[in-house]
């Protein structure tokens, strides 16, 4: 489900100004956590929901991107602002749009790679090349599991010798 | 164990206060905690640490899946959610006991010493209390005596790969999920709760 191409595009433009505070180049929509926007009253314009799900349990961002979502939209105009969290279906990294992983890139963080490498339990599995955003290398080696946050590891390019965060599969 | 009338937790509920994940984090002395006690032991050497960590997630890895089957849609929901984070820590500290186990007699010798002092924790994963049969009984909760065996299985796969066994040997009885915890919890809280516990109601 892409959320994203079902929302109306005022409504849309507004969510757009949300930022991730941990990651503040990317919007809601760049991260694919807006699951579901209604207007459940037809004669009432100023209602709205919103179902977000939160990228990793505990997040911390989660309650404030909640609030950020309510004054956005409470500042355009409408009056009656629910704001829901959904846990199933768990948010992936597939949700993330292309836009995003380019921002990300920019930003200095390694996106997501396309193939999930947290299915398995099993240990010491071959994991996809990571490219460093620094200078597109695929020579790069893994330097701890958990970084800055916990949905990143750190990773370390062999040629540009950069280390960087890797957004990791999920 | 702590006379639960006494408790601030019991207070709030005595005189009606809706009861927040706050309350619940903030405002329960340890007596009222259900946590197992492998959990509150600190951390220390790395290969115990670890080891504690490995113990833990394949438990989790095992309730998770069992509890995607769950009645309830929110225990489902938080399961479907939780796994994948639990599947990558079983994966990470998995990878953790092999290198050490299987590294230098060093850290081989130092893998020893953390299972001599953290197996005897675990059979209390798997002894239901009487909570968790009833929540198993009323198709919500899982058993964790169901999920003894996979944890075995795995557990002697990693440790085969690290050259490590179980002792199986040594077991006291731990029953943190009635209450009963080591002096190490009452030390987590202290720190966890000061800020409540000094400010009452503080919110900034
Ligand atoms: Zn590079």
């Amino acid at each position: 489900m892409n959320s994203a191409t079902a929302i109306p595009g005022r409504i849309y433009d507004i969510l757009e100004t949300v930022k991730d505070p941990e990651l503040p180049v990317l919007s809601i929509l760049d991260l694919g956590i807006v699951r579901e926007v209604h207007l459940p009253d037809e004669n009432d314009s100023r209602k709205i929901n919103i179902v977000i799900t939160p990228t990793y349990s505990g997040c911390p961002a989660m309650d404030l991107i909640a609030l950020q979502v309510r004054v956005a939209l409470l500042q355009h105009g409408f009056k009656d602002v629910q704001v829901t969290t959904s846990l199933s279906p768990a948010w992936t990294t597939a949700w993330m749009t292309h836009n995003g992983k380019e921002k990300l890139k920019a930003y200095g963080i390694a996106p997501p790679n396309a193939v999930h490498s947290v299915c398995s339990p099993d240990a010491f599995q071959a994991d996809e090349a990571v490219q460093c955003p620094r200078c597109d290398s695929y020579h790069t080696r893994l330097i701890s599991r958990f970084a800055s946050t916990a949905c990143k590891s750190m990773y370390q390019c062999n040629d540009c010798k950069e280390p960087f965060d890797y957004f990791k599969c999920h | 164990m702590i006379d639960p009338v006494k408790s601030t937790f019991a207070t709030f509920r005595n005189i009606g206060t809706t009861i927040t994940e706050d309350h619940l984090a903030y405002l329960r002395d340890a007596g009222e905690y259900r946590n197992v006690q492998l959990v509150e032991q600190p951390n220390g050497d790395w290969a115990h640490t670890i080891l504690r960590q490995f113990f833990f997630s394949t438990y989790q890895y095992y309730l998770y899946t069992d509890l995607l089957k769950s009645g309830d849609r929110q225990l489902a929901a938080i399961a479907e959610k939780s796994i994948k984070e639990t599947t990558y820590h079983l994966r990470w500290s998995s990878e953790w006991v092999i290198r050490l186990g299987d590294g230098t007699t060093e850290s081989h010798e130092r893998m020893l010493v953390a299972i001599s002092n953290l197996e005897p924790f675990t059979p209390e994963l798997f002894n239901p209390a009487p909570f968790e049969k009833q929540a198993a009984a009323a198709g919500f909760g899982v058993d964790p005596a169901a999920l003894k065996e996979r944890w075995m299985d795995k557990v002697e796969t990693i440790f085969n790969e690290a050259t490590l066994q179980l002792t199986k040997d040594n077991f006291f009885v731990t029953n943190g999920k009635e209450g009963f915890h080591s002096e190490h919890l009452s030390y987590l809280l202290s720190e966890m709760q000061f800020l409540q516990r000094t400010h009452p109601g503080a919110t900034w």
